[in-house]
């Protein structure tokens, strides 16, 4: 199962699926042209929920309409350093 | 400069110190306004023109925040 | 108490800052400009009229607002332009100082704590552009008086902040309004309320006005609320994930 992970640090707001580089999904659709944020409601927090989505459900269309809920539900809470895996955000999925 | 503790794994040396470029822009800023802030103080404690003695004191004064500035990389 | 995530983010951070820097020259600096400018404009107000004297007031609640917004817009939100402001607030200064840790050590901390100088001068080049509009209108009086608001409100603004996060409270926390923003500003630096709420940092107003405080009083008991924590909302959000665990006990030899 995979793991993703976010951290903010000096080099930025930094975002990784098992270690790697989350990829942003801009060529779904670009909400930020700044990169991944969270803990609030706006443009990089609804780029993370795509991406997140888009890699845990390989399917980018269902990604995209579940990137608004999922981003209130999750992103806007997440802290500065977080952690989760698939299993987490299929429940979070779940419990919308 | 990643400052984050993933990176922080013992073995993995930090990067070598880079300075910000805020830092030379902000050092031309601020010997700017020390340099216009002295040239108003001087006149008012002087009434009128200060001397140019006073004036290349202003300006050492700046230059040396501004210089201090970007060496602090602040 | 710490956690590891802090502790370790603070090694580096102090780590990076140069040889020279020297938190006593930089705070001078700070309050000598802010102090000139000050001084400067008083001594050319000549017999202002009660007209010319509300300029203080309409600075102090514009500079409040002013102080919000780039708070909440720019210092917590990546923006093109002013990504440097962001990386220096949200992710520097806020992973330096938690709700949990929000006490700088020595003073070579105050690299973080303060605004690097030239953000004063930027702040009082537009205060100056401001005033140069209200001379040719209005009169050179209401000009002077601006400008030395705006720089008391500045200085208020860094001595307030550093109220927040120097240690030793045995005084402060006596003292109306500086109690207030010390209690109003750590709880600011718990992540989940960070990009959202207590956006004030120097009289929690524009925080009040705009329903963005921790806490649910009216104006005077926001203003005045101290250390108080019976007023603060039930429905603040909480973190979620969190990978920021506390740091782990010595194992047993
Ligand atoms: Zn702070
Ligand atoms: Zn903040």
């Amino acid at each position: 199962m995979k793991v993703y992970e976010g951290e903010r640090g000096l080099s930025g707001a930094v975002v990784t699926v098992d270690g790697e580089p989350l990829p942003p999904k801009s060529e779904v659709k670009v909400f930020s042209k700044m990169g991944f944020e969270w803990t609030y409601v706006g443009p990089g927090p609804r780029q993370l929920a795509l991406a997140l989505l888009s890699d845990h459900l390989g399917d980018d269309a269902k990604a995209l309409a579940l990137s608004e809920p999922f981003m209130t539900a999750v992103v806007a809470h997440l802290d500065n350093a977080w952690r989760m895996d698939g299993a987490e955000i299929d429940a979070a999925l779940a419990a919308l | 400069m990643p400052i984050t503790v993933r990176d922080l794994k013992p073995g993995i040396k930090p990067p070598p110190r880079q300075r910000n470029i805020a830092s030379l822009v902000g050092g031309f800023v601020i010997a700017f306004g020390c340099f216009v802030l002295w040239l108003l103080v001087a006149s008012q404690i002087v009434g009128g023109r200060p001397s140019a003695a006073i004036i290349a004191a202003g300006a050492a004064f700046a230059i040396a925040v501004g210089v201090w500035i970007r060496l602090a990389d602040l | 108490m710490m956690t590891a995530r802090q502790e370790a983010f603070r090694t580096a951070y102090r780590a990076q800052i140069a040889a020279l820097y020297d938190g006593i020259v930089h705070v001078a600096l700070i309050f000598l400009i802010g102090g000139a400018a000050l001084w400067y404009c008083v001594q050319n107000i000549h017999a202002p009229t009660w007209l010319e004297l509300l300029v203080i007031p309409i600075v102090v609640i514009f500079a409040n607002v002013f102080e919000w917004f780039l708070h909440a817009q720019v210092m917590h939100r990546p923006r093109p332009g002013f990504m440097g402001i962001y990386k220096r607030h949200t992710l520097a200064h806020h992973q330096f100082f938690t709700e949990h840790e929000p006490f700088h050590d020595t003073t070579k901390d105050y690299r973080i704590v303060f605004f690097p100088p030239y953000a004063e001068i930027a702040f009082l080049v537009m205060a100056s552009a401001m005033a140069y509009g209200v001379s040719l209108v209005w009169s050179t009086n209401a000009a002077l008086i601006l400008v030395a608001s705006a720089a008391g409100m500045y200085m208020n603004y860094e001595f307030f902040h550093w109220c927040c996060h120097v240690r030793d409270d045995r005084i402060i926390k006596h003292i109306p309004f500086v109690n207030t923003i010390r209690r109003h500003h750590i709880a600011h630096h718990d992540t989940a309320i960070m990009m959202s709420r207590n956006m004030n940092l120097t009289y929690p107003f524009a925080d009040w006005l705009f329903g963005t405080s921790d806490v649910q009083r009216g104006l005077l008991g926001t203003l005045l609320n101290g250390y108080e924590t019976r007023f603060v909302r039930k429905d603040l959000p909480k973190v979620r994930s969190s990978a920021d665990v506390t740091r782990p006990a010595v194992p047993a030899e």
